[in-house]
């Protein structure tokens, strides 16, 4: 099962993605590393809280971790859909963005 | 025999023969020196053909010039000679074919190390380099006045040769070494010097930033891509393309949909890799396009837009369009952290849009000139904190003006690198009465007049305000209020002055202002003295919570252990609570117990950057509670075991002493450090102690 892991937003949502996924967020990679110093928690236990972030924004990252994981290899073809968001989030998914890096 | 003699005949009657008469030919007839020199060393009639071959289009017209001079063996020389126009003709016949036989060697010997492989080539350039050097002893020795105009000859016999060749080349040509140097830069950007014919520009590229040749007409709609990035590109528009073709069905045109993504990147926006956009890009992009319709965006709460501010400017995305998002008629404040590309009327759309706003603070605002502060001035009534950072084109009497308007209501003025000077100074003190906070930091005009104008005037220094009042007074036509000091004023921050702040001046700020300062502020004052410290900070500074006397390096160590010792006594232990002495050299281990007396029960910050010379650990161990032998008499009567407990954020930047040991005391009895900042301290390594809340900023094991 190492090869997922949660992230618990503020309100209390879990969402499981992929390990991989989830790197392509240098944010997270950094807290996921085991390989420098002294781990963090979250690399043993594979759990991210984000206290600041609410359920529906984390769900956006999520689906924006896979958007990048899925379509970023390809390089610049013209199959690349666009990625869709609400105006209402996306002061509060700009924050979270800028928080993560991504 | 006679088939020798024959061949030596030949040989001879050969007009242009016998001088290097090609690799083959062992007969030896009179050679100069220097001839005999080429032949050791390899070069050959060869090349010196293939340079003649392709000079002889350029130079047509110096042909002729070269001719007749020299012997027999000479006129092979000579004959490349033609195409070079030599000035020194005449007497120096004979030395100038050598120099061009010089000069042909260079040539020749760019072209052997340009042509030679990137392998060998480091070998080839070594070769090159000694025979370089040979080659220009030789010459020396043929001709002392010749060597001197090696050089001019060279960069002029290249240049006509080489005709549409790069400026750069003609300008690295004048010397053997530049040769090289230009040689190996061409040769890295991808040139080949026989090529250069073919004319081209340099051009830099988009990706790397580095410098390559553009041949023949430059694609508007293209990207400038050097040849290695333009290579790595199509390798991954390739792959792509090929797993887009396995995995989808194939496309009618993909031409047209390319073209436009390629456009996109030179918004700056999108990433100059074929990629994808980040989410940051995407949600600003949202933003940006959306901003009218601000109350779509659901209730945003004053830190969030404060924090979004934050994001924003850090993407360099503040401008006209997203300023709106920050601006609204209930907002009281405005905080801009990036004014770059706000132009004048977006400044002025503040007014307009966010007319009670009551503080305003707007960083890197160089395009604010003189008219948007009086707009401001005027528009905004209720303002009362005012900090501006770069607004260098307002100058002193806009200052003035907006004292004159909007001075009884500010209560905070802070101001970095603008042109504010005497006049502004005065209007100030007649204005500002009201005045809490001050700041003016960084003002090239700010001089000692000026900070004279803080204190009560005497009577000598009178005339050199009558300067400033006079033109005041042709302002306001009216009278001109009598000085009075800042009554209300509770810091002060003047530092890093650009013209010098004599102490005499100083003191007297001080005995004026000193008592009823929080904050002060003195960095960059490198000439106040001891008298300043003792006779004049010590007695005014009851109520002084925070100083900064860093890069004062005027003061000695004794009067700084003096001045925390004598406050000791009536601080009891609640001094300071951020204290920056950095970059004051003189500091002694003496004077780091003398802070910790001082104001070890309230000290929070503290910053020691750079205080090297004479500072040990029992200084800073010092900061951990620990005491010299010495004085163990007084530990008893005195706090200092305890040390500074409530130390949250500490500077130890090249302090080279710190080590972890000394960081492990440290942390033992300042339970409250998050931050402490140790670039240039080798011996502060990944073992250093830490715990959970402290952060360690520059430590070496931490960049690499």
């Amino acid at each position: 099962m190492s090869t997922t892991v949660k992230l618990i937003s503020g309100d209390g949502f879990t969402f499981v993605i992929e390990k991989n996924v989830a790197e392509h967020s240098p944010t997270i990679k950094n807290m996921l590393d085991v390989s420098h110093g002294g781990a963090f928690t979250e690399a043993l236990t594979n759990e991210i809280k984000f206290p600041e972030i609410k359920g529906k924004v984390l769900e956006k990252v999520c689906q924006y971790l896979y958007y990048k994981h899925r379509y970023a290899a390809e390089g610049s073809t013209d199959r690349v859909p666009e990625f869709q968001f609400d105006l209402e989030l996306s002061l509060e998914l700009l924050m979270a963005a800028d928080y993560l890096d991504c | 025999m006679d088939l020798n003699d024959r061949a030596r005949g030949s040989g001879s009657r050969n007009p242009r023969g016998g001088a290097s008469g090609g690799t083959g030919n062992t007969i030896k007839g009179p050679h100069s020196a220097l001839t005999d020199y080429l032949q050791e060393i390899g070069v050959s009639r060869h090349f010196r053909e293939r340079r003649r071959a392709e000079t002889a289009a350029a130079t047509a017209a110096a042909r002729g010039q070269g001719q007749g001079q020299g012997q027999g063996q000479e006129q092979q020389s000579a004959a490349t000679l033609e195409q070079q126009p030599t000035p020194d003709r005449g007497e120096l016949g004979a030395d100038s074919a050598d120099a061009a036989l010089a000069r042909d060697l260079q040539d020749e010997e760019n072209e052997e190390a340009e042509t030679a492989d990137s392998g060998v080539g480091s070998s080839r350039m070594a070769t090159r380099h000694s025979s370089r050097q040979h080659t220009a002893v030789v010459a020396a020795s043929v001709a002392a006045v010749v060597t001197t105009e090696i050089p001019i000859d060279t960069g002029k016999g290249k240049g006509a040769a080489k005709g549409k060749g790069k400026k750069k080349k003609m300008d690295s040509d004048s010397e053997p070494d530049n040769d090289e140097k230009g040689d190996e830069a061409d040769q890295r950007a991808g040139l080949n010097r026989s090529s250069a014919r073919k004319g081209g520009r340099m051009k830099q590229c988009e990706v790397c930033d580095k410098r390559f040749l553009l041949r023949g007409e430059h694609d508007e709609t293209d990207r400038l891509l050097c040849p290695n990035c333009r290579r790595s590109i199509e390798k991954s528009q390739n792959e792509a393309a090929a797993v887009s073709k396995r995995a989808h069905a194939i496309t009618s045109s993909t031409a047209a949909p390319k073209r436009r993504r390629l456009k996109k990147t030179a918004d700056g926006l999108l990433e100059l890799e074929a990629g994808l956009p980040t989410l940051q890009d995407l949600c600003v992009r949202a933003i940006a396009k959306h901003v009218d319709q601000v109350e779509s965006f659901g209730d945003i709460s004053v830190q969030s837009l404060n924090k979004l501010c934050r994001i924003i400017c850090k993407m360099r995305v503040l401008d006209e369009h997203t300023l709106g998002l920050f601006l609204g008629a209930d907002r009281t404040s405005v905080v801009l952290y990036d004014c770059t590309r706000l132009t004048k009327d977006a400044l002025a759309r503040i007014v307009r849009m966010s007319p009670g706003v009551q503080t305003l603070a707007l960083e890197y605002c160089g395009r604010l000139d003189s008219g948007v502060l009086d707009a401001f001035g005027v528009g905004l009534r209720q303002l009362a904190r005012v900090q501006l950072e770069g607004a260098f084109l307002v100058d002193d009497t806009a200052w003035a003006r907006f004292f004159r308007v909007a001075g009884p209501r500010l209560r905070s003025f802070q101001v970095r690198f603008s042109g504010f000077g005497p006049v502004a100074m005065r209007a100030l003190i007649t204005h500002c009465q009201g005045l809490e906070e001050l700041r003016v930091s960084e003002c090239t005009d700010f001089n000692a007049d000026c900070l004279g104008m803080l204190a009560a005037p005497l009577t000598e220094t009178e005339e050199a305000l009558q300067e400033p009042e006079r033109l005041l007074r042709d302002q306001l036509s009216g009278e001109v209020a009598p000085w009075r000091p800042l009554a209300r004023l509770k810091s002060l921050d003047l530092g890093h002055p650009h013209l010098v702040m004599s102490s005499k001046t100083a003191m007297r700020v001080i005995k004026t202002l000193g008592s009823q300062l929080r904050v002060l502020d003195l960095s960059g004052f490198k000439d106040i003295d001891d008298d300043f410290l003792l006779l004049g900070l010590a007695p005014h500074s009851q109520h002084l919570q925070e100083l900064s006397l860093a890069e004062c390096n005027s003061i000695s160590a004794e009067a700084l252990a003096q001045f925390f010792a004598q406050g000791a006594e009536t601080t009891m232990g609640r001094g300071l609570t951020r204290l920056s002495l950095s970059r004051c050299y003189l500091l002694t281990d003496a004077v780091m117990h003398a802070v910790v007396r001082h104001s070890c029960c309230s000290l929070r910050s503290l910053d020691l950057n750079s205080v090297d010379d004479n500072l040990s650990e029992k200084g800073l161990l010092a900061l951990a509670g620990h005491v010299l032998p010495a004085e163990e008499e007084e530990v008893a009567a005195s706090s200092v075991v305890k040390g500074c407990p409530y130390l949250e954020d500490v500077d130890l930047s090249w302090v080279r002493c710190t080590s972890d040991s000394v960081m492990e005391n440290i942390l033992e009895t300042c339970g409250r450090l998050t931050q402490a900042k140790v670039y240039g301290c080798p011996e502060v390594t990944i073992f250093a102690p830490t715990r959970p809340g402290l952060s360690y900023v520059g430590r070496v094991c931490d960049t690499l």
